[in-house]
């Protein structure tokens, strides 16, 4: 399955999907004008690929800023990880906080007692 | 906020549509309208949940907004508040941390400058010519003076320049670079006659205060004005 790749804009992640390599990346700020235009190749990707079995899965998501229609399908996004994981697959999500932003740090909490199957890791980075 | 009692409505069609569906011998139009009702709530609950998230989408764009602005009117401010608004250069309570702060890391030597008989060429040619004068003055300083050096203005016609790390030996040679610049051509904004300056140059070592610094240098300042201005002192 071909990589998904997609450049940051000011209100838009950088996404690194690499399929083969079961490493999924979404780094930068996400207020996108429609933010279902921008998740939803993403989520049909996810939802089209056909992983080999036993392949580890780690989702790095280093998001500084999300609006609350981002979120929304973030959620969908990772369901469908929680959905891998469910069938067999060992899912990481790695989610990186500024160690100053308490809010963004409780959602990543919050997102380990939803997505009961993910392996959900909080990271904590020095604000830059 | 409790879940619950935010959704008490959802809770209720929740419990009422468990209820249903444990029964097994209700008729279909029974089943039917439960999943109706169902389907109501569910059409209800995407449509609420859809204006919320457009209504804070826009609050925390507005917000953003906001913030940014307020981010860059703190910088504004910030730069008002540490510098000259004529000259741009640091203003008397900045320059003053600027030599303290130095002073505690390490050796530093200053000059202060003072115009000489500024207030003829007020008297003269105006305060806006004064001002042009002062103006252009600065960049004569800035133009002898080296990277490291800070240049304050801390009187309405006396300026002064911090040089971190320098020895009183080298801050004199900055000093008579400025002094002989002055002398050696007129200022563009006053072609006619040449604008001079007393200079005050004093040394302290790390960890000395800014008092002492300051002092020695006005004191040499002063010894100049009194040897007949246009002339670099040092102490």
């Amino acid at each position: 399955m071909q990589n998904l790749v997609i450049a940051a804009t000011e209100s838009t992640p950088e996404v690194s999907f690499d399929f083969a390599a079961g490493q999924f990346a979404l780094r930068g700020e996400s207020w996108p004008e429609n933010a279902a235009a921008f998740y939803r190749p993403l989520l049909d990707a996810l939802e089209n690929w056909q992983p080999q079995p036993g392949g580890d899965v780690e989702v790095n998501i280093a998001l500084r800023y999300f609006n609350s229609s981002s979120t929304k399908m973030l959620f969908s996004l990772f369901d469908l990880f929680n959905q891998r994981a469910q069938s067999g697959q060992t899912v990481a999500l790695n989610w990186f906080f500024d160690a100053e932003d308490d809010v963004s740090e409780e959602f990543g909490q919050e997102l380990a007692l939803d997505f009961t199957d993910l392996q959900v890791n909080l990271q904590a980075e020095m604000a830059s | 906020m409790d879940l619950n009692e935010l959704f008490r409505e959802e809770s209720d069609v929740l419990n009422r549509s468990q209820d249903v569906a444990a029964q097994t011998t209700l008729s279909a139009e029974d089943y039917r309208d439960a999943l109706l009702m169902v389907n109501r709530h569910y059409q209800r609950l995407m449509r609420e949940t859809y204006r919320m998230i457009s209504r804070s989408d826009r609050a925390e764009r507005e917000l953003n907004r906001v913030n940014e602005q307020l981010h860059q009117l703190a910088q504004e401010l910030e730069y008002k508040a540490s510098h000259d608004p004529l000259t741009a250069v640091w203003n008397r309570g900045a320059i003053i941390q600027r030599i303290t702060q130095t002073l505690s890391n390490g050796a530093a030597a200053l000059i202060i400058l003072d115009i000489d008989h500024f207030k003829r060429i007020n008297d003269e040619f105006g305060h806006p010519m004064g001002d042009k004068v002062i103006c252009a003055l600065v960049s004569r300083i800035q133009a002898h003076c080296p990277e490291e050096a800070s240049i304050g203005r801390i009187g309405g016609e006396e300026f002064t320049v911090l040089l971190p790390h320098y020895r009183l030996s080298d801050a004199v040679i900055v000093a008579g670079a400025i002094h002989a610049s002055l002398n050696a051509s007129p200022l563009a904004v006053l072609p006619g006659q040449l604008v001079t300056a007393s200079l005050g140059v004093s040394y302290g070592k790390p960890g000395s205060d800014f008092e002492t610094l300051y002092n020695n240098a006005d004191v040499a300042l002063y010894d100049a004005k009194n040897h007949g201005r246009n002339r670099v002192f040092f102490r």
